[in-house]
C-alpha cells in the first residue's frame, strides 16, 4: 500500500480507497478491540465505531503518524470509552443495589472469555488469564493486550499510547507483576 | 502435578502462539449503511438542533426583557419614594423654621 497516495485517496472521500482500508485493517482492529472488550458483539460495534471515526476525521489526519498507528489508536480509545462507561453503569447498579433496585440493573456477565484464536489446549488457561487482565489498570491492560494478543512491538505499543518505549516497558513489567499477584489470590481460591 | 508458580507461569504464557480474530467479514458493507443513515438523518437532527435553540434564546430575550421592566418599575418607585421623602423633608424643615 503506498501510504502517501492512499491517504491522499481517502482525504478525497475515494469510497474504493475505504474499502481497501476497511479490508486491510478489519482483523487488526477486532482482534484489538476483542482483545480489551473480551465480548465479540461490543468488538464488533467498536469495529464499526473505528471505521466511522477514520471516515469522519480522515481530512483531520494530520499523517504524523502512519495510518495504522492512528487507527490503533482510536481503537484503542473507543475500546477504553466503551470499558468506562461500562465501569459506571456497574457503580450506579451498586447504588440502585442498595436502594432495593435489583429490579432495574442488568446482572454483570462474568461468563468466561475464549478468544476464537487460541489453540484448544490453552483455553482454559487463557479464560482465567483474561479474568485476571480485566482487573488490571486501564495503561497495563493496554499494553499487555496490545502486545500479547495483537503482537505489536514495544515501539509500535510507544507510538499508540503516546509514551516512551521504556514507559511501555515499565507498564508490562508491572502488569505481569499484578497478573501474578492475581492469579495467586485465584489459584489459592480454587486451591489448584 | 504443578507447583503454583509452575501454574501461575503457564498461565501468563497461555497467549503465546494465539492467532488473531478475523472480524466481520461484512464490516465495509455495515459501516458504509451507517454513513449513508447518518447522511440522511442529518437534516431532522440539524432541525431539532435549531428548534432548541431558538427556544432557548426566545426564553433568554423574555428573561431580559422581564428583568429590563423589574427594574424600570422599582427604578420608578425608588424615585417616588425619594421624591416623597424630599418633599416630607423639606416641609418639615420649613416647618421648624417658623
Amino acid at each position: 500500500m503506498n501510504e502517501d497516495n492512499f491517504i491522499s485517496r481517502l482525504k478525497a472521500k475515494d469510497q474504493s480507497a475505504f474499502k481497501e482500508l476497511v479490508e486491510h485493517f478489519r482483523d487488526r482492529v477486532y482482534n484489538t478491540a476483542l482483545g480489551l472488550l473480551q465480548d465479540d458483539k461490543d468488538a464488533e460495534d467498536i469495529s464499526q465505531e473505528v471505521f466511522l471515526e477514520v471516515y469522519r476525521s480522515i481530512t483531520d489526519f494530520r499523517e504524523k503518524s502512519k495510518v495504522s498507528t492512528w487507527i490503533y489508536r482510536i481503537t484503542v480509545q473507543k475500546s477504553l470509552e466503551y470499558i468506562r462507561k461500562q465501569n459506571r453503569k456497574k457503580r450506579s447498579a451498586t447504588l440502585l443495589s442498595l436502594f432495593g433496585k435489583e429490579n432495574l440493573v442488568t446482572a454483570p456477565d462474568n461468563s468466561p472469555f475464549y478468544h476464537p484464536g487460541v489453540q484448544l489446549e490453552n483455553k482454559e488457561r487463557t479464560a482465567i488469564l483474561f479474568k485476571a487482565i480485566k482487573k488490571l489498570p486501564v495503561n497495563q491492560r493496554m499494553a499487555f493486550t496490545l502486545n500479547k494478543v495483537e503482537y505489536l512491538s514495544y515501539q509500535e505499543i510507544a507510538e499508540i499510547m503516546k509514551v516512551s518505549v521504556s514507559s511501555v516497558e515499565s507498564l508490562l513489567f508491572r502488569a505481569k507483576q499484578n497478573l501474578r499477584k492475581i492469579l495467586t489470590g485465584f489459584y489459592k481460591e480454587n486451591e489448584i | 502435578m504443578d507447583s503454583m508458580e509452575d501454574t501461575i507461569n503457564k498461565t501468563i504464557e497461555s497467549l503465546d502462539g494465539i492467532h488473531r480474530a478475523a472480524g466481520n467479514p461484512f464490516l465495509y458493507e455495515k459501516v458504509m449503511q451507517r454513513i449513508n443513515n447518518n447522511l440522511l438523518n442529518t437534516a431532522p437532527v440539524n432541525n431539532r438542533i435549531i428548534w432548541r435553540f431558538a427556544a432557548l434564546l426566545a426564553l433568554l430575550i423574555s428573561f431580559n426583557i422581564m428583568s429590563l421592566i423589574y427594574l424600570n418599575n422599582f427604578s420608578n418607585n425608588c424615585q417616588a419614594d425619594v421624591a416623597s421623602l424630599a418633599h416630607e423633608y423639606f416641609t418639615y424643615m420649613e416647618s421648624i423654621k417658623f
